[in-house]
């Protein structure tokens, strides 16, 4: 058991040095960059049709949560990234540069100063944020750029940001394909376009332009590869309402498998050669909770015959696959709000349904995964540090975290991420670990252990554990852990314990006993 | 005995030889008259091809004299051995032997000479006790670089209970010793005065120079065990427990001051304490000797080992007795120590051929430490989360109280029947045809009888099964099995 405390310590140290290598890289690289631009010829063009005027630089100063001591923050950090001037005195970024920050300065081609920026909306799906700026004038020599409503691949195109002096940047790129993944924070899979370019981006919020309007927004870029991927035009246009009535994204709540054998084919009365896939799951609280089960097969989706390995015939994007027409389909009429005609077959009989279309269901969460608002809810008390099982949480074991977190949470967050149909909402709560005082003797040793009930009853969260350790009439809880474990917190003893931990090992009194 | 014991250092098994060190009164001439080199063919199957064999390795190492033609050495000198030989100092023949018994669990074996002429001249060793901490010690043995006796000088550093890394799973009392300890050492003795009082058996693989031997507690075990004419294995407690250190949890649960003794927290099915102790339960003797707040017994007078250590001295049948603190009055609850098979899978296998079933080009075995070592060496476990999930905690999670084993699909032999069939691998099988799969056993018998047209292997945490059709299935084995070069 001692072994597990010295490992702990070494992978905290670990952790911390590996953020900081990250840390270095943003700040660096703009630098970098424009020697390298220079250094390879590429065009700095100042009357690039006056695109300097509809982009901006931003600059974020952020600052991580501490998942291992949540009490904390880490160090703070800077990031860089470009965005987008847009109708009404907004501008556009990619709502991953806005992560955790603590402050957001734009500063535009005219100016060299940088001026504070405020958020005002942001959404994790499609990755997009919009920040208003509340000196006045700042728009007036500012345009707003226009997106394209369709995009058109493959193509030249070309890839602008602002350098540090304000002096426009232009590199040249193409894109290449169209296919739906999840954006890094988010839940639903949405369009995300492939871009090919030999120069060197930082995948920011670059925005990549083709016949003068913006077709997309790079948001990822890998050098090695020369591969980087954009948030299309057509969905930044939801994003800012400009099509559709909802400006929110539409989740098809289920999940769905190939058949391409044709014993299944066979077994699930499908008829025809390359037609039908199976839901294999449905989210509890989603579109398709009550209109789909597991085991029906899909031949229709929106009018739109799908293929056996769900994909449809897209008019302008080629194959797509089938999801495109719930989570991207305001084209073909189907958003939030409206419903989506599908063609089934359930035991073997064809029928028709109506899925009406909801956003993603958080509450069928279990794991948050991915969500840039989730920041540790944790309770402290008597040295006790009780978590709610995250990915940011397992994230901490760093680059090789699946090899070394415990086995039982590496599973419960490959299977067990989302709760099924009829289970209650419930978290995984952890008791994290004990910070040794005189009172938790005994416990020293604990780590990571998932935590089963208190007093008898099961505990479905942070918040679920402080109000019955507040509402036991009793002075002593009984906590029961999964490997048996019986932890006591002895609500007298934990109060004066509070003050010496506090002491002892600099935590602020806020951060022990009950919390908000 | 064996138990889950997590932390370990990385200890690396010598195959054959040990190094000797001349002691105050030993006289080395006699003792290395009883000290044997073994050398050893030996062919392993391939738990991910089953059907196969590896190829034969050759390797060499150590054992000694103990009475009635016996030599003792390791179990991992001699497992999986096609071909074994022996050879004394003074000897220039190689002489045939054969394993009477082997036991991988406590990493020993008992081997004998076919011809008698081998014993002309010997010597036997004696068995001593457990020698005392910084009291020095030789190991003799034939460790690599040639095949001359080898003698070592060491002092007995520590005594505590470890893993034996022979097995992977069992933990039982060692002997720490600062000798070099090397390849070829294995199943050598260590001498004190005259007697055997220790086999040296493995090595850290960090840190310099630090030994391990089997104690003779250990090897008297074993002998007992094998009076009978066969070995049945160590017998296994079967709880997991909490030190009583915190006051508040003493309080809560009414542990009168000064009482020392720990909590039970898990009852492992069918272990020697189901269905007598209690979670909940706190312990304070066993066999008579008080049990400390820590979860220690006085061992010697250097030594306060994990109580558990009594119960590793025990053979199935005997008697565990404990003086149980329950719901405020003490108890005495005595019950019978017995192996627990359960913790098989857990363990390395040798010498066994690996079970497994075909249906459709797919292959099932149940869950195994060689299974999985297998496929971590093929680099293929990622995202395997549910098979390392149920490996680890079958047991401590009580999954077995009402499975024998969980049974995989591990692997695919390529074939259009089985086209559809990727999403399923590395899964645990959890029914055929809605009939439950606890075994490979459940599996065959459910194979066999199937009758529909279809069949419906349902996987754990999948809804949807995966589906063959039987006859199609069964037509594409005989393909397979000949296409592939199964037996």
């Amino acid at each position: 058991m001692k072994l597990r405390i010295l490992f702990l310590s070494f992978l905290l140290v670990f952790t911390v040095s590996s953020t900081e290598s990250k840390n270095g890289k943003p700040s660096k690289s703009p630098v970098k960059k424009n020697s390298e631009m220079k250094g390879s010829g590429t065009v700095s063009n100042r009357s690039d049709n006056g695109f300097e005027k509809s982009i901006v630089q931003i600059k974020v100063s952020f600052q991580e949560p501490d998942y291992i001591s949540p009490w904390k923050k880490k160090n703070p950090r800077v990031r860089r990234g470009v965005g987008i001037v847009v109708n009404g005195n907004r501008i556009l970024v990619p709502a991953q540069i806005l992560q955790y920050s603590t402050l957001v300065e734009v500063k535009k081609f005219s100016s060299y100063t940088e001026t504070k920026a405020e958020i005002s909306r942001t959404d994790s799906e499609t990755n997009l944020a919009l920040l208003t700026v509340e000196e006045k004038g700042f728009f007036e020599d500012l345009k707003p750029l226009e997106f394209q409503q369709k995009i058109v691949y493959p193509q030249q195109i070309a890839i602008y940001q602002l350098d540090n002096s304000g002096s426009i940047q232009s590199a040249s790129g193409a894109l290449l394909s169209l296919d739906l993944d999840l954006y890094p924070q988010g839940q639903i899979e949405l369009p995300i376009l492939d871009v090919n370019s030999a120069e060197t981006l930082n995948g920011n919020g670059e925005v990549i332009v083709s016949e003068g309007k913006a077709a997309g927004i790079l948001f990822d870029f890998t050098g090695d590869k020369n591969a980087g991927r954009a948030i299309p035009s057509f969905l930044i246009r939801k994003f800012l309402g400009l099509s559709g009535k909802s400006d929110r994204i539409a989740y098809k709540g289920f999940r769905h498998r190939p058949v391409t054998d044709s014993a299944t084919k066979e077994f699930y009365g499908i008829s025809g050669k390359n037609e039908g896939i199976l839901v294999a799951e449905v989210l509890p609280g989603s579109s398709a909770d009550g209109v789909l089960k597991a085991g029906d097969v899909v031949l229709e989706f929106g009018g739109k015959k799908i293929d056996s390995k769900g994909y449809f015939e897209h008019s302008t994007y080629g194959k797509q696959v089938f999801s495109f027409l719930a989570h991207a389909g305001d084209e073909f009429g189907y958003e939030i709000g409206k419903t989506v005609p599908v063609l089934i077959l359930r035991d073997k009989k064809k029928m028709e349904v109506d899925l009406p279309l909801k956003p993603f269901p958080y509450s069928a969460v279990r794991i948050p995964h991915r969500d840039p608002s989730n920041r540790p809810d944790y309770y402290l008390n008597g040295g006790f540090l009780f978590l709610e099982l995250s990915e940011n949480y397992l994230l901490e074991w760093g680059k090789d975290w699946r090899s070394r977190v415990d086995k039982k949470l590496l599973y419960l967050y490959d299977y067990h991420k989302f709760r099924s149909l009829g289970e209650p909402q419930s978290r995984i709560v952890l008791l994290s670990q004990v910070i040794p005082d005189e009172s938790n003797n005994g416990y020293h040793d604990i780590f990571g252990r998932i935590l089963e009930s208190a007093d008898g009853i099961s505990v479905n969260s942070i918040q679920d554990l402080m109000r019955k350790v507040r509402e036991s009439k009793k002075d002593i809880v009984s906590l029961r852990l999964d490997d048996g474990t019986e932890v006591v917190l002895d609500k007298k003893e934990m109060a004066k314990a509070n003050s010496r931990i506090g002491a002892q090992y600099k935590i602020p009194a806020s951060a022990m006993g009950e919390r908000k | 005995m064996s138990a889950l014991k997590k932390l370990s250092l990385g200890i690396l098994i010598f195959l054959i030889s040990v190094p000797a060190t001349a002691e105050e009164k030993t006289d080395f001439d006699g003792i290395r008259k009883a000290v044997v080199q073994i050398k050893v063919y030996s062919q392993a199957i391939n738990p991910y091809s089953p059907w196969t064999t590896d190829g034969v390795r050759a390797g060499s190492g150590t054992g000694f004299l103990i009475g009635n033609k016996r030599i003792l050495t390791n179990a991992h000198v001699v497992s999986n051995a096609k071909f074994i030989q022996v050879q004394r100092y003074d000897q220039t023949e190689w002489y045939r032997v054969k394993i009477l018994f082997i036991a991988h669990d406590c990493d020993l074996a008992i081997l004998e000479a076919e011809d008698g002429t081998f014993y002309k001249d010997s010597r036997d060793l004696e068995l001593g006790g457990i020698p005392e901490l910084n009291s020095p010690l030789i190991v003799v043995g034939y460790p690599i670089g040639g095949n001359k006796v080898s003698v070592t000088r060491g002092i007995v550093s520590r005594k505590e209970q470890s893993e034996y890394s022979h097995s992977s799973v069992d933990s039982h009392l060692v002997l720490q010793v600062d000798a070099a300890i090397n390849p070829g050492n294995s199943g050598g003795p260590a001498i004190q005065g005259d007697k055997a009082v220790g086999v040296a058996f493995q090595v850290a693989t960090k840190g310099e120079n630090i030994g391990y031997l089997i104690p003779t507690n250990v090897i008297r075990h074993f002998l007992t065990d094998i009076e009978d004419g066969s070995y049945d294995g160590y017998v296994e407690l079967g709880i997991s427990f909490l030190n009583s250190f915190n006051t508040s949890l003493r309080k809560a649960k009414g542990i009168p001051d000064g009482l020392e003794g720990v909590f039970v927290t898990r009852i492992l099915p069918h272990g020697s304490a189901d269905g007598y102790l209690k979670e909940g339960d706190y312990l304070t003797e066993i066999d008579g000797s008080p049990i400390g707040r820590n979860g220690t017994t006085t061992l010697d007078k250097d030594a306060r080992v994990d109580f558990t250590e009594n119960v590793d001295n025990k053979h199935a049948g005997d008697k565990i007795r404990f003086k149980v603190f329950r719901e405020g009055k003490f108890m005495d609850i005595s019950f019978e120590a017995k192996r627990m098979p359960d913790f098989d899978f857990m363990r390395n296998r040798y010498d066994a051929p690996y079970d497994y079933a075909m249906i459709g080009g797919l292959l099932f075995q149940e869950m195994s430490q060689d299974l999985l070592a297998t496929w971590s060496r093929a680099g293929n476990t990622s995202g395997g989360s549910q098979f390392l999930y149920r490996y680890k905690y079958f047991i401590p999670d009580g999954i077995n109280r009402s499975k024998k084993a969980d049974v995989v699909l591990y692997r695919k032999l390529a074939h259009p029947v089985n086209s559809s069939s990727d999403y399923f691998l590395n899964l645990v099988i959890e029914s055929v045809n809605g009939s439950p799969v606890n075994s490979l056993a459940d599996l065959k018998s459910a194979l066999a009888k199937a009758k529909d047209r279809y069949l419906r292997l349902k996987f754990l945490d999948v809804e949807l099964p995966l589906i063959l059709d039987r006859s199609e299935a069964e037509a594409a084995d005989k393909q397979i099995r000949s296409t592939y070069g199964l037996e």
